[in-house]
C-alpha cells in the first residue's frame, strides 16, 4: 500500500462522511479486491487486458480510412456514437462503441515487438538491470486477491512482478485443457502436501522464540533466502490453495468449452471472465497473429471477426453479471501498423500511431481521444504517449503516476516513466 | 542506472555516518602496498587453531560489548551438513554421514572435502558468478572460465596470482579461461574491479563526483586508462580474442593509490597494484567469510571498504592477516573459518531492534519493502552464521544425492527419476507456466528403495525425533520423498 496526498485525502474524506467500509490508516490486509478497492476509494476492481499480439492494424480496427489509398479494401461502419466509425470487421463492438473509449493517437518509437510489448505493458524502454512491473502486477499489488492469484495470464508468458513481489507474478496458463488433465491428477496427490506442510511446520518450530509463531518463522526463513531455492516451498503451497479454490473447476470448464468451438481466443476471454468473477484481479489474454506483414486484409478480417465475438461477449458477459462499472477493459497491442500497403498486401510495423481501447470501470464510454489526419499518416491532434496511457490506466486504481516504489535493491522509483493522465479519464477532476 | 546506484551508496554512507571512505589509504603511495614473497611456498608455520582463536576473541568480545548471548554449539551431524554444501554445495551422503558420525574430527573432515573433486567444481562455480555474474554474455565463455578456476582451486594456487591473471589476461576466450572477465567487463572493467576484489563501489564517480564518495571521476578516469590498450577482436560467433595494443602516447593511468605504472605494460601493473593492495586481502577474506556465513560483516563484500572503517575493523583486518599468512590461499583460510567456534554456532533469530540484530538487513529483507506498514523484522547478528536458502546448484547437487540414493538399485530401468523434471519454481523471470508447476507437483515418483525413516535421515543428515519417527511410519515413502525435496529443512542451509 503506497501513501501519498491523494490515497491520504481518500481515507480521509472517507472517514469524514462516515463511510462504513473506511479501515484504518495503516491496514496492511484486505480481504478481497473489493475491500482494497473501497479503501482505496476508486470503482475499478479487476481489469481484463486483451493484447493483439503482433501489432494491430489501426485501419482495420479502430480508425479505418474508407476510400482513401491507405485505407485499402477496408470498409468503415457507423457506430452508436454518432460520428465514430469502426472497422466493417467489428459490427458487434460498433454496436456496444457507447461503453467504449478509444484512444485513436497513442504514439511511440518502439518498433520491435519484444521491446514493444514490454513497453506496453510496463511504461519503460526494457533496462535488463531494472525490471519493471507489468500492468497486472501492478494491478494484483494494488487491489491484493485473497485465495485466488492476483494475475491470470491466458497465452502469454509475462514480464513479472518485478520489485513487487512474487506473489504478484503471472499465473502463466499456456494450455488450459493440459492444466485441467494435470489439476484432476494432482488432485489425486494432495497428500504429499499434507506431508510437506507438515515437515515445514516441524522445521519452523526449531526456530520458534519467545515471541514468534510459525507463520513468522516462516517469513522469517523466506526473507533470508532471497532469490535462492526455498522459494519454492512457499510457491508450491500457493498453487496448492489454488488447487482447492474455483480456479480448477474454470479451467476445467474452459477445457471443456474449447472442444465446442474453434475460435480459442473467445475460450480464453470466457476463461478470463469467470477468472475476473471468481475473484483474481487481473487476467491477461493474449491473441496471436497480428504481425500481418503479408495478405493484411484477408488476415485481419478473420482476426476481427474472432475479436468482435469474444470482446463484445466478455462486454455483455460482465454487464449481465453487474460487474462490468467495476473493470476495466483494456484492449491494446505491440504498436499499429504503416498506412502503406507494401506490395505483399501487409501492412508494416507503425509505433507512431496505434489504437487502445478502453472500457468499463468507469471509464465514459462513446469518447474518441485524439485524430489522425484524412490517410492515417500523421497524428492531427493530441498525441498520447505509452507513458500517458500507463497513467491512466493507473491513474483508474488510484496510481498516481509519480508515486513512489521502493525497489528490491534499494533504489525508489515511480509508477510510470513521466506521463500524464488524460483528462477525460481521470479519476478525479482537477 | 548509475544513479540508482549512487543513491544506493548514498544511503549507505548515511547509514553508516561514512564522510569519507577507506580514509586509511588516502594519498598514501607505495608505501601501502603489500609486497608478499613471489613465490609464498606453503607455509608449515601457518597455525588454523591460533587464527581460528584470535577470530573468535574478537566475536566474542563483539558479543560481551553489546550484551548478546552467542548460540549455542550445532550437533555433528549439522556441523558435517554446513561444510559439506558450503565446501561441495551438496548435503553429505549417508555413507560420509555414518563414518563421520563414527569419528567426528570436523577438522579432519573439513581437510578430507577440500580434496574433494567436487570442492573444486562446486567453488569453481561459485568464483565464475562472482566474477562474471550469473548472465551468459555471447562474448564470455563461462565453461572455459570455470575450467580454469577449477584448476586453480584444486592446485590451491594463491589467490593473488589467481586475480592477477583475471585482470591481466590476454588470449581467447573460448581457450584462455581467465580473459573471459575482462571480455565479459570490456564496456567497463572498472567498475566491477572495485566491487569485485576491492570491495569499493566506484559506480558513481563513473559519470560525476559523488558528494559523499572518497573517488572521484577524476579517479575513475585514472583507472579506465589501464585499460585503453585493451582491443577485442571478433572472429565470428563466440570467437572473441583479447589483445593488449602498444601505446606510444596519452596520459599515463593511475591506481586509486596514487601509483602510476613504471612500464608500458599497464594491465600488468594493476593487476599488481590491486592483488597486492591492502583492500585486496581484506575483500577476498571478507567474500570467503560471507560464503560460510551467509551474510557479510556489517556489509556485503562488495563494500568492504566501508565495513572494515567500521565497529568490526579489526575482525576484518584480522581475516585479511589470516589470509595473508597462508600465502593468499584459499585453504588454510577455510580451514580458519570452519574452524571458528562462530561458524559452529545455532542460527537463531531475533526480531529487529534488539540488541543483538544486524545493523544490515539486506535490501531483499522483506518482500514488502515497498509497504509503510512496519512489520517486525527477524534478523540475525552480524557475527553469527544466517539460515541461507540453497542456490540453486546447491539444490539441484543435492537433490542428485537425495534421488540418487533413494533409488539406488531398487527401480526399473524405464521408472528413471531425474532432478531436472523438478524445474526450480524460483525464477519467477522466467515466469514457467502453470502447466510447468503442475508437471512438476504431478510427477510420478516409482516408490523408493528405502524406507521413510531412511529418506529422511538422508534428506536432513539427521535421525528423526521421536514424535517424527512415529509419524513418519503412516508417510507413504513416495509422498516423503517429494515432500523432502522441498521442504525448508531441505532448501536451507541452517
Amino acid at each position: 500500500m503506497i501513501w501519498n496526498r491523494r490515497t491520504w485525502m481518500g481515507s480521509v474524506l472517507a472517514a469524514m462522511a462516515g463511510a462504513k467500509h473506511a479501515k484504518p490508516l495503516f491496514a496492511s490486509e484486505d480481504a478481497s479486491p473489493a475491500d482494497a478497492a473501497d479503501r482505496i476509494g476508486v470503482k475499478t476492481r479487476r481489469c481484463l487486458l486483451l493484447w493483439m499480439d503482433g501489432g494491430p492494424s489501426q485501419f482495420e480496427t479502430f480508425d479505418p480510412k474508407a476510400g482513401v489509398i491507405t485505407g485499402g479494401p477496408t470498409e468503415a461502419i457507423r457506430t452508436a456514437t454518432p460520428g465514430v466509425h469502426f472497422a466493417a470487421g467489428l459490427p458487434r463492438l460498433a454496436a456496444l462503441s457507447n461503453d467504449l473509449c478509444v484512444i485513436r493517437t497513442l504514439t511511440s518509437k518502439q518498433g520491435e515487438h519484444e521491446r514493444a510489448r514490454y513497453l506496453g505493458h510496463t511504461g519503460f524502454e526494457r533496462v535488463p538491470a531494472f525490471e519493471r512491473p507489468e500492468i497486472g502486477s501492478l494491478f494484483s499489488h494494488r487491489l491484493p486477491a485473497s485465495e485466488l492469484p492476483g494475475f491470470v495470464s491466458i497465452g502469454a508468458p509475462g514480464y513479472g512482478p518485478a520489485y513487487l513481489g512474487s506473489e504478484h507474478a503471472p499465473l502463466v496458463i499456456e494450455n488450459p485443457a493440459e492444466s485441467a488433465a494435470l489439476m484432476r491428477r494432482l488432485q489425486k496427490r494432495q497428500s504429499r502436501f499434507e506431508v510437506l506442510e507438515t515437515l515445514n511446520q516441524d522445521f519452523s518450530k526449531q526456530f520458534i522464540g519467545d515471541s514468534m509463531d510459525v507463520g513468522q518463522t516462516g517469513q522469517w526463513l523466506r526473507s533470508q533466502s532471497r532469490k535462492r531455492v526455498s522459494d519454492r516451498a512457499e510457491q508450491l503451497q500457493r498453487l496448492r490453495g489454488y488447487l482447492q479454490s474455483p480456479l480448477s473447476d474454470l479451467i476445467a470448464d474452459a477445457d471443456r468449452a474449447s472442444e465446442a468451438t474453434s475460435n480459442r481466443f473467445a475460450t480464453s476471454v470466457k476463461m478470463a471472465t469467470d477468472l475476473l468473477a471468481a475473484g483474481v484481479t487481473c487476467v491477461e489474454v493474449s491473441m496471436p497473429g497480428w504481425d500481418t506483414h503479408q495478405d493484411n486484409f484477408g488476415r485481419t478480417s478473420r482476426l476481427t471477426a474472432e475479436l468482435d465475438t469474444a470482446m463484445a461477449a466478455a462486454i455483455e458477459r460482465l454487464k449481465a453479471d453487474g460487474l462490468w462499472e467495476e473493470t476495466l477493459l483494456i484492449w491494446a497491442g505491440d504498436f499499429g501498423r504503416t498506412p502503406t500497403i507494401n506490395p505483399a498486401s501487409g501492412r508494416d510495423h507503425f509505433p507512431a500511431i496505434s489504437n487502445m481501447v478502453l472500457g468499463g470501470g468507469g471509464i465514459p464510454g462513446g469518447l474518441v481521444i485524439g485524430k489522425t489526419d484524412a490517410l492515417g499518416r500523421v497524428i492531427e491532434d493530441r498525441p498520447v504517449t505509452i507513458a500517458d496511457g500507463l497513467a491512466t490506466i493507473l491513474g483508474r486504481i488510484g496510481i498516481a503516476a509519480d508515486e513512489t516504489y521502493q525497489t528490491a535493491f534499494g533504489s525508489p522509483t515511480e509508477a510510470t516513466d513521466g506521463g500524464t493522465v488524460i483528462p477525460e479519464l481521470a479519476l478525479l477532476s482537477k | 542506472m548509475t544513479c540508482l546506484r549512487c543513491i544506493q551508496s548514498c544511503i549507505f554512507a548515511t547509514l553508516f555516518g561514512l564522510a569519507t571512505l577507506w580514509a586509511g589509504t588516502v594519498g598514501a603511495g607505495e608505501g601501502d602496498v603489500v609486497h608478499p614473497s613471489p613465490d609464498p611456498a606453503q607455509d608449515d608455520s601457518f597455525s588454523v587453531h591460533q587464527w581460528a582463536d584470535r577470530i573468535d576473541t574478537l566475536v566474542d568480545r563483539a558479543a560481551a560489548k553489546k550484551g548478546i548471548e552467542v548460540s549455542a554449539k550445532v550437533t555433528d551431524a549439522k556441523y558435517l551438513r554446513r561444510i559439506s554444501l558450503d565446501l561441495l554445495g551438496r548435503i553429505p551422503t549417508l555413507d560420509e554421514a555414518a563414518t563421520f558420525h563414527a569419528s567426528p574430527d570436523r577438522q579432519r573432515r573439513v581437510r578430507e572435502f577440500l580434496d574433494d573433486d567436487a570442492f573444486a567444481d562446486f567453488w569453481a562455480e561459485c568464483w565464475t558468478t562472482i566474477a562474471v555474474g550469473e548472465a551468459v554474455s555471447r562474448r564470455t565463455d563461462r565453461v572455459c572460465l570455470q575450467n580454469w578456476f577449477r584448476e586453480r582451486i584444486a592446485q590451491d594456487t594463491p589467490w593473488n596470482r589467481t586475480v592477477a591473471d583475471l585482470i591481466a589476461a590476454q588470449g581467447q576466450g573460448a581457450f584462455d579461461g581467465p580473459s573471459n572477465f575482462v571480455l565479459h567487463h570490456a564496456e567497463d572493467p572498472v567498475v566491477p574491479i572495485g566491487r569485485v576484489f576491492l570491495g569499493v563501489q566506484l559506480d558513481c564517480a563513473r559519470c560525476h563526483d559523488h558528494p559523499s564518495a572518497r573517488w572521484t571521476q577524476d579517479h575513475y578516469q585514472d583507472m579506465k586508462r589501464f585499460f585503453d590498450p585493451v582491443s577485442i577482436r571478433n572472429r565470428g560467433d563466440r570467437d572473441y580474442t583479447l589483445v593488449d595494443r602498444t601505446i606510444r602516447d596519452g596520459d599515463v593511468p593511475c591506481f586509486l593509490t596514487g601509483i602510476k605504472p613504471r612500464t608500458r605494460q599497464w594491465r600488468r601493473e594493476l593487476s599488481v597494484f590491486v592483488t597486492a593492495s591492502k583492500p585486496f586481502a581484506r575483500t577476498m577474506a571478507h567474500r570467503v567469510w560471507y560464503h560460510f556465513f551467509g551474510q557479510g560483516i556489517a556489509t556485503n563484500p562488495d563494500q568492504t571498504s566501508v565495513a572494515a572503517k567500521g565497529e568490526h575493523a579489526e575482525l576484518i583486518q584480522t581475516l585479511a592477516d589470516a589470509f595473508v599468512a597462508g600465502g593468499y590461499r584459499l585453504r588454510p583460510l577455510i580451514q580458519t573459518i570452519c574452524a571458528t567456534r562462530a561458524y559452529a554456532r545455532q542460527v537463531r533469530m531475533v526480531p529487529s531492534g534488539a540488541p543483538d540484530a544486524s545493523n544490515h538487513d539486506p535490501p531483499h529483507a522483506s518482500t514488502h519493502a515497498h509497504s509503510r506498514v512496519v512489520t517486525r523484522r527477524l534478523v540475525t547478528w552480524t557475527l553469527q552464521p544466517c539460515a541461507k536458502g540453497l542456490t540453486p546448484s546447491q539444490w539441484r547437487r543435492s537433490a542428485e544425492i537425495l534421488i540418487g540414493q533413494a533409488f539406488a538399485g531398487g527401480v526399473k530401468p524405464d521408472a528413471e527419476v531425474r532432478v531436472d523434471r523438478f524445474p526450480l519454481g524460483n525464477l519467477w523471470e522466467r515466469t514457467p507456466t502453470l502447466e510447468a508447476r503442475l508437471r512438476s507437483m504431478a510427477l510420478p515418483l516409482p516408490r523408493p528403495a528405502h524406507s521413510s525413516v531412511d529418506l529422511f535421515r538422508l534428506a536432513y543428515s539427521r535421525p528423526p525425533t521421536q514424535s517424527q519417527r512415529e509419524w513418519l511410519e503412516s508417510v507413504p515413502p513416495r509422498d516423503l520423498l517429494f515432500a523432502l525435496l522441498h521442504s525448508n529443512e531441505f532448501c536451507f542451509w541452517h
